[in-house]
């Protein structure tokens, strides 16, 4: 039954193509490559663990990024007020 | 002042981006540009029923699913990076850069996806007219994917429709329709994909001008030039004009930016364009030495670019540094006094809310809004460091504008020696549109460099400088995955370069062949019809 569905025909015609093509083959790999390099290692591995910044909660960073925007004047007022 | 941040960082963090920015853009214009000329030639069969035409749309087909293939998903590092090394940028700005970026994921990419299969699956299998709306689905998607990033880059040089909230620290959108048809949106997006087209059309002369230069795949080489050629000298047209509505935006919201394009120093009346010249080496803002060593100006051109009148008024950097009373612009000391105030108000006013003091937070609050737009020149250090690196801007923009004119000449002579059947007797012409595929891409680079490079010291135009903008994390970890997307991105690179001359030296498939007794024309046949003859050298005219 599902060899008579159009869609499923368009599906294992597009597998049948790549298969017998060695170019399609080729950049098939190329994109597992990527899946794997992109999302398993640089997304899934190395930029949570190593590369993120880290921040508590949301009410953290908000913190963090007024302080790094308001540092260099609050040390301003500081010194003033010395 | 400057002990908390680390330049180290900033400057690997933005080297990073723009080297994978660029590794990036070597995918883009070909996957944009490409589409469009396979829509085209396909058409042409469907209207026409000729099966060459369908072997020329499968052909570049091809050479663009090679492309798309390897370049797509190389955006994914982009986006990493706004995460590791962007963070107080993606956090202040995330609101408003993150709602186009989501669109694009939801719209454009799943438009374009959906239809690519059938675009290169689809043979046969679906009917001719739904094949030829997939491909042009394709086209359609991969210019909203487009859209959507370049309206979020436009954001970043003339930030509209949205308020900064104190409590959260972040730009939240007020008004999505005035960030997606803000007039440096809608510019940046019209120039940037027609660049593309322009490129992609460069691709299609260059490798139909090579299939003619060792004469094979003719009456391919042939159709596919025209096709190339008009359609790369309409839209170098349309370039051009694209980019006089950028310079005009530019010279409205980003002065700082066009007196770096112009070498302009000292604003005037009546403004000159300078075509070209040569930058005094070593001249610095503020000094009295001569701008240039020698330069062909236009009289006034440049004011009535910038402004729709000859006699406007151009500031230059020294007005936008020092200021110019007469002219109203304020001096970058009183911005950046300004800006100190709105800092300073900020973290009054979330001393306040700690502290539970309404009325001196409610007080601080205005303070802060009175001087927000001014919020980014508190961080600067010295007033000079508002006009951005003059000679790289000034350069890159003649760069990109030369070769944008000489490609304009260029397309001319090809079609009008491909339509008249003499181009195989140019072989200086066919290699130079050989040649002209890499200086597309340097002129589209030149001007991504104008664009960007000329945005510094910003990251958002005014209100966040690009030293603010970075993660509190080791430089060390930003110069460590450098190296690790260079190398992973070169990969990629070269591996499309390989795969792409060979599927070019390779040809269509099937060419020459008649598969199903069908009318595909054999090279013989193409040399005939091209007007080829080898002993006389002498080309007919065919149309």
């Amino acid at each position: 039954m599902a060899k008579d569905n159009p869609v499923c025909r368009f599906f294992t015609d597009a597998f049948r193509a790549v298969r017998a093509s060695r170019l399609a083959r080729i950049l098939l790999l190329i994109l597992l490559f990527k899946v794997i390099m992109f999302y398993g290692f640089l997304k899934g591995f190395l930029f949570p663990r190593y590369l993120k910044p880290r921040y508590e909660s949301e009410e953290h960073r908000t913190e963090q990024v007024i302080q790094d925007l308001t540092r260099k004047t609050k040390s301003e007022r500081d010194d003033r007020a010395h | 002042m400057t002990e908390h941040i680390d330049m180290a960082l900033v400057n690997w963090s933005r080297g990073q981006f723009a080297m994978t920015a660029f590794i990036h853009w070597f995918f883009i214009p070909l996957t944009i540009g490409l589409t469009y000329i396979i829509a085209i030639a396909e058409t042409i069969y469907v209207r026409t029923g000729d099966k060459e035409w369908e072997r020329i749309a499968k052909f570049w087909a091809k050479l663009f699913g090679i492309n798309f293939a390897i370049g797509v998903g190389t955006g994914i590092i982009l986006g990493l990076e706004f995460g590791t090394n962007w963070a107080n940028y993606s956090w202040i700005s995330g609101d408003i850069f993150g709602a186009p970026l989501a669109a694009e994921g939801i719209m454009a990419f799943f438009l374009e996806s959906t239809f690519i299969a059938v675009m290169f699956f689809g043979w046969g299998k679906v009917s001719k007219r739904f094949h030829l709306l997939s491909t042009y689905l394709v086209a359609f998607g991969a210019s909203l994917s487009a859209l959507w990033i370049l309206v979020a880059n436009a954001w970043m040089n003339y930030p509209v429709g949205m308020v900064f909230n104190p409590d959260t620290a972040r730009h939240e959108m007020v008004d999505f329709w005035s960030v997606l048809l803000s007039p440096f949106a809608i510019n940046k997006f019209l120039h940037t994909i027609t660049s593309c087209f322009v490129i992609a059309s460069f691709f299609v002369v260059a490798v139909s001008g090579w299939y003619i230069i060792k004469k094979r795949n003719l009456l391919l080489a042939r159709r596919s030039m025209v096709i190339g050629a008009s359609f790369g000298l309409v839209t170098s047209i349309f370039l051009t004009l694209t980019g006089d509505g950028s310079a005009y935006y530019v010279a409205q919201k980003q002065p700082a930016k066009l007196a770096a394009m112009e070498a302009l120093y000292d604003g005037e009346e009546g403004a000159g364009l300078v075509a070209f010249g040569l930058i005094q080496p070593g001249k610095q803002v503020g000094d009295d030495r001569n701008d240039f060593v020698f330069k062909i100006e236009i009289p006034r051109l440049l004011s009535m670019l910038g402004y729709r009148d000859f006699n406007a008024f151009v500031p230059g950097a020294n007005d936008l540094v020092y200021g110019n009373e007469q002219q109203g612009i304020l001096s970058a000391s009183e911005k950046i006094d300004r800006g100190r105030t709105a800092l300073n108000a900020l973290a009054g006013f979330k001393e306040a809310r700690a502290a539970g003091d309404a009325a001196a937070a409610d007080r601080a609050r205005e303070v802060f809004e009175e001087n927000y737009y001014y919020m980014g020149y508190g961080h600067l250090f010295d007033p000079e460091s508002i006009i951005p690196n003059v000679p790289f801007i000034f350069y890159s923009f003649r760069i990109m504008v030369m070769l944008g004119f000489a490609f304009i000449v260029l397309f001319i002579a090809v079609l009008y020696m491909v339509v008249t059947g003499t181009i195989h007797r140019h072989r200086w012409l066919l290699w130079l549109g050989i040649l002209a595929f890499p200086l597309a891409f340097l002129a589209s680079m030149a001007g991504w460099v104008v664009a960007e490079v000329g945005r510094q010291p910003w990251t958002i135009q005014g209100l966040l400088p690009t030293m603010m903008s970075t993660s509190n994390i080791n430089a060390n970890a930003v110069i460590l995955t450098f190296w690790l997307f260079l190398a992973l991105l070169m990969v990629l690179l070269v591996a499309e370069m390989r795969i792409m001359l060979t599927a070019i030296r390779k040809g269509p498939d099937n060419y020459g062949k008649d598969p199903g007794g069908a009318t595909g024309p054999s090279d013989d046949n193409n040399k005939e019809t091209m007007g080829y003859n080898h002993t006389s050298k002498e080309g007919g005219r065919h149309v």
